[in-house]
């Protein structure tokens, strides 16, 4: 009996190996699923649904790309170093010298904020071709996609010198761009607000419909173009605002995280001569808190500023009707018509405005919740209205404080009414060492180089 | 064995001698995801709610290859004096076509940060050295010294239609070697001669210029050992000596731009080459790190270990038939150019293949004392 099973044992020994190796010759037992990636042939199978998830895609991208990174940092609190919105509490070289106003494309957090802003374009455009191919119902999903590469276009021209590169997708292949000015790149995001407006319909419309006039708006008075913006977003109500959103499990807002959590960012306060006084002026729309505790920097020892508008999951608003009022009250402003600026002006103030007052995150912040704007009065005419501006551009600072829009008004301070660098930007000693240096825009990435196209920015003008 | 073939001169000096070549092939597979291009799922905060998303998360490479590697190899060993003298001599010339690089993509695509492309052919030409000789036999004293030497040539003979990549201190450019340092050079002079450099005393060249290997173009082992006290005693030495190459002292640079405590910062006594790299550094338009990409060659004593037999009837106490003692030092010495802590201070980045110096630790100093007990 014995003798018999130690016969059998090899022989079904050997069939097993056999079966093993006939099995192995099958694709099915080679073909390994990775579960974290999704090839471009599982997208397509999913259609609509992947379709769907590249539009969310684009969302997540639009809110990594103005709050949500660190280290590269997102555009808004990056950005914000460069004007007189944060300072520098860290001992990163990167947001060291980003702060100082030094040009330098090296800076390697330059990159992050660039190619995030291009992710939201490349992203959008491939589920623009995802939806019209398997979701083209509701529009407005194909319309809020145009609406953020316009977004993202009008950021870039802001932010960026001349002479911008957007390179393109074909499969696996880059294609190179060409660089454009910042005044093309503003025409490109007035093209593409265009199509967003072609493309709605469906219950988001009237939400996006509004997003597109701010952003129209936004892109026609970098352009200069200030009766065609204020009419772009005459139909925008005051309490419209479209936000990008956060949470722990998508990423926190790093307008906290570096500043209140981390403090490696602090508060601006009438930096560098120039700067406005975001922390001291004490402001509902900018609620803060000092201290007591130190910035991350210990070679610096200054109390840290907090801001007290967001949390960590707090949304932040990108378009508002409080920048359709403040367009329209420019526009007024440029036209002459003073009395409707300070109108527009007032509109937002006072107890009609207070439901767009910010709600500090907790009691310590001030002022605290509840405490409204007086109305402005005009301070009068000046040649050439020099007061009447640099009232109009405060309140455009503390409205949209920290939602990357003070880099574009100090260069159109410089392009539109002829300031110069040094009643705009911070100047004069910089806090930890040294002067400022002489950047007014964000420099193209040296990364860039490696597109054959492009060597360098165009010009550093206004 | 070409010193037993009949036509091969017979020398008292020379025991025997071999002649070989040989040629080889290998490859590199790229990872398995490294040609594809796919997309991620991950979470956006839309309308108060956490959702599922797709975001582009590679771009692939549909033409990506396999790194292929051919080598050529000639060398000999001969054993002379007696058996006392053996020497090793190798010549080889590695041509690696389809190299796999990590390419800097332009952030204008909105894609990743870099994918995996083929370089046209890479080249890795040197000899390796090696001598062993036994120079003092005698009953109570013993020498013997061996030395390892590898020289290696490292370039790149064609991008195969690929542009040069770009980044900031490294670049991949025909005719020069991998992951080559590149930074824009930098003359001064003291003009007002107050022993303080300033910016107008810098001038910076209008591009980056080739500053060195990335990788010791010399590596050699010297190894010696000393028997003494009737061979009771045994010292022995460990060398390392690595040269031509150079490494971005990224430690001081960020000392110096922005933790603002390196020397030629804050002392204005610091030689004036020291100031001027912090200068041309901090306070030029081109920001440029050309003077802290340094020589990185040293000398180090490796390793010096001394064992001493233990008399036979310490050894019969613990019933054992030898015991000896030994005491050994590990990194215990160095000489080195480099201004920085240790040019071995590095790490390793994985992605890139660049050696970096950056707020690491240096090789421990390490003793070790053990006794040996053989039964």
């Amino acid at each position: 009996m014995r003798a018999h099973t130690n016969m059998r044992l090899p022989v079904l020994g050997a069939l097993g190996a056999l079966l093993l190796a006939v099995q192995a010759c099958t694709k099915e037992l080679l073909q390994v699923n990775d579960p974290d990636i999704i090839l471009d042939e599982t997208l397509k199978a999913s259609s609509a649904a992947g379709a769907q998830g590249l539009h969310n895609g684009a969302i997540l991208r639009l809110e990594q790309a103005t709050a949500g990174t660190q280290g590269p940092d997102a555009l808004f609190v990056f950005g914000g170093l460069l004007t007189d919105e944060w300072q520098s509490g860290d001992t990163f070289i990167q947001r060291n010298t980003m702060d100082q106003r030094i040009w330098d494309p090296q800076n390697t957090f330059n990159a992050g904020p660039y190619r995030n802003l291009n992710r939201v374009r490349v992203l959008s455009e491939a589920a623009i071709n995802a939806l019209r191919q398997y979701k083209p119902v509701p529009a407005t999903n194909i319309g809020r996609m145009f609406a953020f590469i316009s977004y993202v276009q009008a950021l870039m021209g802001e932010h960026y010198c001349n002479g911008t590169p957007l390179s393109d997708l074909e499969g696996t292949n880059v294609v190179p761009g060409q660089p454009i000015s910042n005044d093309s790149m503003f025409g490109l995001a007035l093209a593409n607000a265009d199509s967003a407006a072609a493309n709605l319909g469906g219950g988001d419309s009237a939400k996006v419909a509004q997003l597109i006039q701010v952003v129209r708006g936004r892109a026609l008075l970098d352009r200069g173009q200030f009766a065609a913006a204020a009419a772009a977003v005459a139909a925008v109500p005051d309490n419209f605002h479209y936000d990008v959103e956060y949470s722990i499990a998508s990423g926190d807002n790093q307008s906290w995280a570096l500043n209140a959590s981390a403090r490696r960012y602090t508060l601006g306060d009438a930096e560098g001569t120039n700067g406005l006084n975001y922390r001291a002026a004490l402001d509902p729309r900018i609620p803060n808190r000092r201290g007591p505790d130190r910035i991350f920097d210990t070679a610096f020892p200054r109390p840290v500023d907090r801001q007290g508008i967001w949390g960590r999951e707090s949304s932040i608003k990108i378009a508002s009707g409080i920048e359709a009022r403040l367009i329209e009250a420019e526009s007024a402003l440029k036209a002459g018509d003073a009395t409707t600026w300070l109108t527009k002006l007032n509109q937002l103030r006072g107890a009609a405005g207070a439901a767009l007052l910010p709600v500090p995150v907790d009691t310590s912040y001030r002022p605290v919740a509840g405490t409204l704007l007086a109305a402005l009065t005009d301070p009068g005419a000046s040649v050439p209205d020099t007061l009447r501006i640099k009232l109009m551009f405060r309140e455009r600072a503390f409205w949209m404080f920290g939602t990357g829009h003070r880099l574009g008004d100090m260069r159109r301070l410089m392009r539109q009414y002829g300031r110069t660098e040094a009643q705009v930007y911070p100047i004069g000693p910089w806090f930890k060492g040294g002067n400022y240096g002489d950047a007014i825009q964000m420099p193209v990435p040296f990364d860039e180089q490696n597109n054959p196209n492009f060597v360098k920015c165009t010009d550093r003008n206004p | 064995m070409i010193s037993d073939e009949p036509f091969f001169p017979r020398w008292s000096w020379l025991n025997n001698m071999r002649l070989r070549a040989a040629i080889g092939a290998s490859g590199v597979q790229p990872g398995t995801t490294d040609a594809l291009r796919f997309f991620s799922p991950g979470i956006a905060r839309i309308e108060s709610a956490d959702n599922p998303v797709i975001i582009f998360s590679a771009l692939g490479n549909t033409k990506l290859k396999p790194e292929r590697a051919r080598e050529i190899e000639i060398g000999g060993e001969a054993t002379l004096f007696n058996s006392r003298l053996n020497l090793n001599l190798t010549y080889y010339n590695k041509r690696t076509s389809d190299a796999l690089i990590a390419r800097i993509l332009p952030p204008s695509a909105g894609a990743s940060v870099s994918r995996f492309e083929n370089l046209g052919a890479v080249v890795n030409r040197g000899v390796e050295i090696l001598a062993d000789a036994r120079v003092l036999d005698k009953p109570n004293i013993g020498w013997d010294l061996s030395v390892s030497a590898g020289y290696n040539t490292n370039f790149i003979a064609d991008m195969g239609g690929v542009p040069p990549i770009i980044g900031t201190t490294t670049r991949q450019i025909t005719g020069y070697p991998i992951n080559g340092w590149w930074q824009r050079p930098y003359t001064f002079s003291d003009t007002d001669g107050n022993g303080i450099i300033t910016a107008n005393e810098i001038t910076v060249a209008d591009s980056a210029r080739f500053v060195g290997y990335a990788n010791p173009r010399w590596e050699i082992v010297y190894t010696t050992g000393w028997d003494l006290f009737k061979k009771k005693f045994r010292l022995l030495a460990l060398f390392d000596h690595k040269t031509g190459f150079y490494q971005l002292n990224g430690t001081e640079r960020i000392r110096c731009e922005s933790r603002l405590n390196c020397r030629g910062l804050v002392d204005p006594n610091a030689p004036l080459s020291e100031q001027a790299r912090v200068v041309a550094l901090r306070e030029t338009p081109s920001r440029t790190q050309w003077g802290f990409i340094e020589k990185a060659s040293f000398v180090r004593l490796r390793e010096l270990s001394m064992t001493y037999d233990l008399p036979q009837r310490w050894a019969r106490m613990f019933s054992a038939s030898r015991l000896s003692f030994t005491v050994a030092g590990r990194n215990i010495w160095k000489s080195t150019p480099w201004s920085g802590m240790d040019p071995e201070a590095n790490y390793f980045e994985g992605a890139t293949g660049i050696v970096s110096n950056f707020q690491t630790a240096p090789p421990p100093t390490l003793w070790t004392f053990r006794l040996n007990v053989g039964f």
